[in-house]
């Protein structure tokens, strides 16, 4: 009778973990590198912690034509953070899984005019984002298709 | 009457005590920051696990603390390091937890160093108290590196001055 | 014993034969990156497909909802005779009033936007002397004012990378209504349709056509849209010809300088309320139209709340006055030969405007 009873507790136990490991999976899809409809960026999301974030990996123009250097976050709010580099910037950062296909509660940052704006991600498919942006409410927001980009072959030296 | 009187001075009291100049205090913390190679040029993420302890740092004022701000934060790469700060073009510094927003902290670029320590410009709006409020958040330094590098490891000494104002 | 050991044997492959392992997927540790290998990576499936956006770099933040005040300063009104009624000229100090306005984007993805949006204008005239007032269209504009109110949608449709169509559309009831407002047979309609290319991030244009009330009463006219920005980003052009046009000048990305002009008009109906009026003067219409020459300041406040400043010349283009019985309109453009029932005039104060404004992100 014990020996049931233990065995049950463990069966439960690990078919509420691996929901749980399978709910990681699906969140985890975010991870890779997408480029928005723009073209202008590439953009890689990782994992930290709990959270997701997406930063920066490709500028098509990576140089300030006025001062010939690497372009930095010169619309910065915080004007003691405006020399930092936008190669390497995270613009989408805290967001966290939903049970939907929805990754919420995370902002997406506009370089070319230092806005931030709450962020909905969803993903229509496998390799299609629909990012939202919006202020307040989603209505006053915008929606870009992102588009899954191929992971990189590492250099090997 | 005596009890309304007696009800109405307490909240000015209390009013007038929470309305009341805040104290601050300082204290400086050192951590270790690293990365495993081999690195590549473009920014590379060191980064160090850290558990604040708000006791150890305010004593009994702890539980008082409203504002918490990063006056200086230096970093320094350790005597015998293979790197000198030629070798980066810019260091950025970031918080990032669970259950706070990630806050980019402060940012030195470009790097001008001939020494072993850097000191980077700080954000005068992060405000850093719920990451100090968590068991545990993670410092990320992204140095961005000139040129490709195949050492094993990196390893650098962060050091914040804290301003704890309560 | 036995039957305990076999127990534990059970437990123990239990756990090994289930416990699962936990992906480590926190990356920060585990990849560092030659930024070099993200120069020409291909797309899982496709790439989205790119359209023209509808701002360009540099233009003064789109108004989503706006909340203000205008003020014209002292002018003279100078009616002509009609119906019996002596011609007149009557001293106004001010004419004042609220602005509010709604722009809500209902459908906004790269491939379409629409919005819609409604505005209440308010004209409130302080007559100097009220009880000398013989005429009744003074009359009336001092108990009662003339009053805006209508719904509009804008539609903007980029057909690729570069090009677009841009479709409004808008409703108004003007007149000195109350909150009776006034029928249907009254509201004035206006459309205006145009097809544009947006060759770069600084440069947009757009030509077409519109039917619109700007210059008061009903006119077809072409419409050009030009706006550019300097590659500097500092100086740039917002043009709406004939209804607006402006040079801006941006301080930086919180401040911002206008100067230009803007076409405003409608054609108002009077007589809604009192019986000074009964036929055969009655479905009485203010072809209102003036042009307002200014300098505008627009300054970010907040997040995205911005202030928006103007102050300037307001030269008064139109204030005839038609019958339109039961509202029927007639075309009159500009060669047309029909008279007005009433040619006044007004002369031209300086004015200003002021609106707090939720701007679009």
């Amino acid at each position: 009778m014990k020996l049931l009873k233990y065995s049950f507790l463990l069966i439960l136990a690990v078919v509420i973990s691996s929901s749980v490991n399978a709910q990681d999976e699906k969140a985890d899809r975010l991870i890779g590198i997408w480029e928005p409809s723009h073209g202008k960026a590439k953009v890689k999301v990782e994992k930290i912690g709990e959270k997701y974030y997406g930063k920066i990996v490709w500028l098509r123009e990576p140089v300030n034509p006025e001062t010939e250097k690497p372009k930095v976050d010169k619309n910065n709010p915080d004007e003691k953070m405006r020399s930092t580099p936008l190669r390497g910037y995270r613009i989408l950062k805290d967001f966290q899984y939903t049970s939907k296909n929805e990754w919420t509660e995370g902002t997406i940052y506009d370089p070319e005019n230092g806005n931030t704006y709450n962020c909905i991600i969803k993903m229509t498919d496998e390799n299609t984002l629909d990012i939202r942006g919006y202020i307040g409410i989603s209505t006053f927001g915008r929606t870009d298709i992102w588009k899954r980009l191929k992971m990189p072959s590492k250099k090997k030296k | 009457m005596k009890k309304i009187i007696g009800n109405l001075a307490f909240v000015l009291i209390a009013v007038l005590v929470a309305c009341g100049p805040s104290q601050e205090k300082t204290n400086d913390i050192k951590l270790p920051l690293t990365a495993e190679g081999p690195f590549f040029a473009g920014p590379t993420s060191l980064m160090h696990e850290f558990k604040p302890d708000l006791k150890a740092l305010m004593g009994d004022d702890a539980a008082k603390l409203k504002e918490l701000k990063l006056k200086d934060i230096s970093v320094n790469l350790p005597e015998g390091s293979p790197y000198s700060w030629y070798d980066f073009t810019s260091a950025s510094l970031v918080f990032v937890s669970d259950n706070s927003p990630m806050t980019s902290v402060a940012i030195l670029n470009p790097i001008k160093s001939n020494g072993t320590n850097i000191v980077l410009t700080t954000s005068e709006e992060a405000d850093l108290v719920e990451f100090f409020k968590e068991e545990k958040f993670t410092i990320l330094l992204d140095l961005d590196f000139i040129e490709d590098s195949y050492e094993d490891a990196i390893n650098a000494d962060l050091t914040m001055n804290l301003v704890f104002k309560y | 014993m036995t039957r305990r050991y076999y127990q534990q044997l059970l437990f123990a492959t239990l756990i090994l034969a289930f416990t699962p392992t936990f992906a480590q997927t926190d990356t920060t540790e585990t990849e560092e990156e030659d930024y070099s290998m993200y120069d020409n990576l291909e797309f899982v499936d496709e790439g989205a497909k790119r359209y023209a956006s509808v701002k360009i770099k540099g233009l003064a933040p789109q108004k989503l909802i706006s909340v203000g005040y205008s003020f014209q300063g002292a002018h003279e009104l100078k009616t002509s005779a009609f119906g019996g009624f002596p011609a007149s000229t009557d001293k106004i100090n001010s004419v004042s009033g609220m602005r509010m306005e709604a722009n809500i984007p209902v459908i906004s993805k790269n491939s379409l936007i629409m919005q819609v949006g409604g505005r209440y204008w308010e004209s409130n005239y302080d007559f100097e002397d009220k009880s000398s007032i013989t005429n009744p269209l003074s009359a009336t504009l001092s108990d009662n004012g003339l009053k805006t109110t209508g719904l509009n949608t804008t539609i903007y449709k980029p057909l690729d990378e570069f090009s677009f169509l841009l479709f409004r559309a808008s409703a108004d009831m003007n007149g000195d209504f109350d909150s009776d407002l006034q029928g249907m047979e009254y509201m004035k309609y206006s459309v205006a349709a145009l097809w544009g290319k947006r060759p770069s991030d600084y440069k947009q244009w757009a030509v077409g056509l519109s039917r619109t009330y700007r210059a008061g009463e009903l006119n077809y006219i072409p419409v050009i849209l030009y706006n550019y920005t300097s590659p500097t980003s500092k100086w740039g052009t917002e043009i709406l010809f004939p209804a607006r046009g402006h040079v801006r000048y941006t301080v930086n990305s919180r401040n911002l300088l206008m100067f230009g002009f803007e076409l405003e008009g409608n054609s108002f109906r009077i007589g809604n309320q009192g019986t000074e009026l009964n036929e055969p003067l009655n479905d009485l219409e203010i072809r209102r139209s003036e042009l307002r020459f200014r300098f505008v300041y627009e300054r970010q406040l907040t997040g995205f709340i911005w202030l928006s400043a103007q102050a300037g010349y307001r030269y008064n283009y139109s204030y005839n006055v038609d019958r339109l019985e039961d509202g029927d309109e007639f075309f009159r453009g500009f060669f047309g030969d029909q008279d007005y029932i009433m040619e006044n005039e007004l002369t031209n104060p300086l004015y200003f405007n002021v609106s707090i404004n939720l701007v679009s992100p």
